[in-house]
């Protein structure tokens, strides 16, 4: 651990140990490390938060939870669009180099995970997860197109969200139809604490995916030789469901997996945006979900790959 | 002997239960006019006719509903699509399907069986209808709105039958894929040997049974039917006690086929329903619930993408798109919102596609 430069450690009331690790010294991007202390951890999982969130925002629901199942969490904000392939790299090569774990599962959200389909093939990967992944550019809602072309180099964020498109009848904050509507005060207030400002050229690279409809990644999705699972909310109103799980998905006989979360899968409500990150009936369906996954659900999908093959593999 | 009696109260009960529901909360009947049409296989089809003073629109407006249903699921009462097309001048026609609402069902008493499947529904009854109300209003064309699988006949038959006949056609709902990865639709590969042995599914009674209770949010409904918080209650108490009709055996195999072949075919496998949409140019408007556990949106998707026309316009109804709820199945014709905010769609469709 000789390289690595610590910032600051700080030990949360659960006894989660949140280290802060520098990647390289020309990288501006920080890792935060999350470990129970004196728990063998038994594998590793590197979380790619999705920009305009700080890596507090993931740090404090999903990345506790796995955490004290004794997962050794690493978070990464890329800053940056343009340096996310040199970024990623360097922080699984940090996590495989400096932890007993020579691979790592990834865990995407939302439109991060279009950078991690172009980095899939690190050979340190073991599995990647997708949260809300926009794998297929089609139907975005007036909401998310309205809040993109406002949302403005220097702008703040809030300032957009406090705003309410003319079309929207209800006069609902333009946050709630895009995030969820079910937020406590503190919630809301925890989500906009870590707001963060985006970057030039990401702002540009969503803008540019989303204005080129039917922009389609589910090949590549389709084609990552990793064990791999994309999931989506139900209520998503920013990366709608049918973006993360188009039809072409399931007709594809991709030899990856994809769920959504819905109360047409059994659950307690269809999922919005934040919601598969904050509040309880996360903590019971979403997050035992993910860890099960990274658990076990993986080897299934590895083994069916290897053993058995896929429907149209060979062809 | 006492229980014998016992058994003879529940009898009175679940009688009274399955039959009174439907006097207490009937639907007065608002249609100007009743028909009968007789099909080439000898049933009789049912159409209800909303004729307004004037009549505004060259074309005819035909409604038709969806599985298990029947016409009253797009007419209850103060939500009523044939009283609002005839206030906007449309000549508005509701169709009941052969086995629900007023049209030919099988009983013990007559010479009608359960033996009916989907393709009998796009090769007779649509034909007959759609020929019989050109034929009375002295149109060559007809527009037609489909609820669920309403709009799964007219894909269809403008694929397999003709497509001459329709001038422009509004799906709600309308599925064409069903291999989405939900749970629900993995039952329908475990159950599939249940509904192989069913001759029908009486869902009908079971509804009237439990309509009482329809102001009750139910959980399960919620998932399979409707929103719960998107519809009034005395409206789905009147849906369940009027709207709900008994499924044959044979078209829910013909459902669950498609379910496991992941196709949209005819009953014989052969001929997909979904591809023949490739060589339909009929104006065709798409609307989905974003949050329909039955039709989602990517199920009614490749029927929009394979439509052979450029005229065509798929419509997610959600909050983020404007509309007042994300709805779900039922919510599209019955919501609470639909005079606002389905209608007007529908209305204007036909009405820009009327020349």
């Amino acid at each position: 651990m000789k390289k690595l430069f610590l910032i600051s450690i700080l030990i949360s009331s659960c006894s989660v140990v949140r280290t802060e690790v520098k990647i390289e010294n020309h990288i501006k991007d920080v890792l935060t490390n999350l470990k129970v202390k004196n728990i063998k951890t038994s594998f590793s999982l590197l979380i790619i938060g999705e920009p305009g969130f700080s890596r507090e925002f993931y740090s404090e629901t999903l990345g506790d939870y796995l955490a004290k199942k004794g997962v050794d969490v690493w978070i990464l904000t890329p800053k940056e669009k343009n340096s996310f392939p040199t970024v990623f790299s360097a922080a699984v090569r940090v996590i495989t180099t400096y932890t007993p774990h020579d691979e790592t599962f990834v865990l995407c959200h939302g439109f991060s995970c279009l950078p991690v389909l172009e980095s899939s093939t690190h050979p340190r990967i073991k599995g990647i997860f997708m949260i809300s992944p926009p794998l297929f550019s089609w139907e975005w809602s007036e909401t998310f197109k309205w809040f993109v072309s406002r949302y403005e180099s220097g702008r703040k964020i809030e300032e957009t969200l406090d705003e309410t498109p003319t079309f929207v009848k209800s006069q609902k904050k333009t946050f709630e139809l895009l995030f969820g509507e079910r937020f406590s005060k503190e919630e809301i207030g925890f989500i906009k604490r870590n707001m963060k400002p985006i970057t030039d050229d990401w702002i540009e690279y969503i803008k540019n995916y989303i204005k080129e409809e039917k922009t389609d990644f589910i090949e590549k999705f389709c084609k990552i030789e990793k064990p791999s699972i994309a999931v989506a909310g139900q209520g998503d109103g920013f990366i709608p469901y049918w973006t993360s799980i188009p039809p072409s998905l399931y007709r594809k006989k991709c030899k990856n997996e994809f769920w959504f979360f819905g109360r047409a899968n059994f659950n307690k409500k269809e999922y919005a945006h934040l919601e598969m990150f904050l509040g309880e009936d996360a903590k019971d369906e979403i997050f035992p979900y993910i860890y099960r996954w990274l658990k076990f659900g993986w080897k299934k999908t590895n083994w069916m790959r290897e053993s058995a093959g896929f429907p149209g593999e060979n062809q | 002997m006492r229980g014998g009696r016992y058994i003879l109260y529940l009898i009175i009960v679940i009688g009274c239960n399955c039959v009174l529901p439907y006097y207490f909360y009937k639907v007065d009947e608002p249609a100007d006019a009743h028909y009968f049409v007789e099909t080439e296989d000898g049933w009789k089809i049912a159409l209800h006719n909303y004729k307004p003073s004037e009549i505004k629109y060259k074309y005819p407006v035909i409604v038709c509903h969806g599985l298990g249903s029947n016409r009253f699921s797009w007419d209850l009462g103060e939500k009523s699509i044939g009283k609002y097309l005839k206030k906007k001048g449309f000549d508005t026609w509701l169709i009941d399907l052969r086995g629900s609402g007023d049209s030919s069902k099988p009983s013990p008493f007559n010479r009608y069986r359960y033996d009916y499947n989907f393709d009998k529904y796009v090769f007779y009854d649509l034909k007959s209808a759609i020929n019989f109300v050109k034929e009375k209003t002295n149109s060559q064309k007809v527009f037609w709105v489909g609820h669920s699988m309403g709009g799964m006949v007219i894909y269809a038959y403008m694929g397999m039958v003709e497509k001459e006949s329709l001038k422009a056609v509004v799906t709600v709902g309308s599925p064409v894929d069903f291999v989405l990865p939900t749970l629900l639709y993995k039952i329908a590969h475990y159950t599939k040997d249940i509904v192989y042995g069913m001759k029908f599914f009486p869902v009908r009674p079971l509804a009237q049974m439990l309509s009482p209770i329809g102001r009750v949010p139910l959980e399960q409904a919620d998932i399979l039917v409707w929103d719960s918080d998107n519809i009034e209650p005395s409206v789905r108490r009147r849906a369940m006690a009027n709207a709900v009709d008994n499924v044959s055996g044979e078209v829910m195999k013909e459902f669950v086929m498609w379910f496991i072949k992941e196709d949209f075919t005819t009953a014989d496998g052969i001929h997909s329903y979904k591809y023949a949409l490739k060589g339909v140019d009929v104006p065709t408007l798409f609307i989905v619930g974003a949050r329909d556990g039955l039709a989602p949106p990517q199920s009614v998707y490749e029927a929009y993408k394979l439509l052979g026309t450029n005229d065509k316009k798929f419509v997610i109804a959600s909050k983020a798109n404007g509309f007042r709820a994300d709805y779900a199945h039922t919510d599209l014709i019955m919501g609470r919102h639909v005079e606002e905010e389905i209608y007007p769609l529908i209305e204007n469709w036909f009405k820009n596609h009327q020349q």
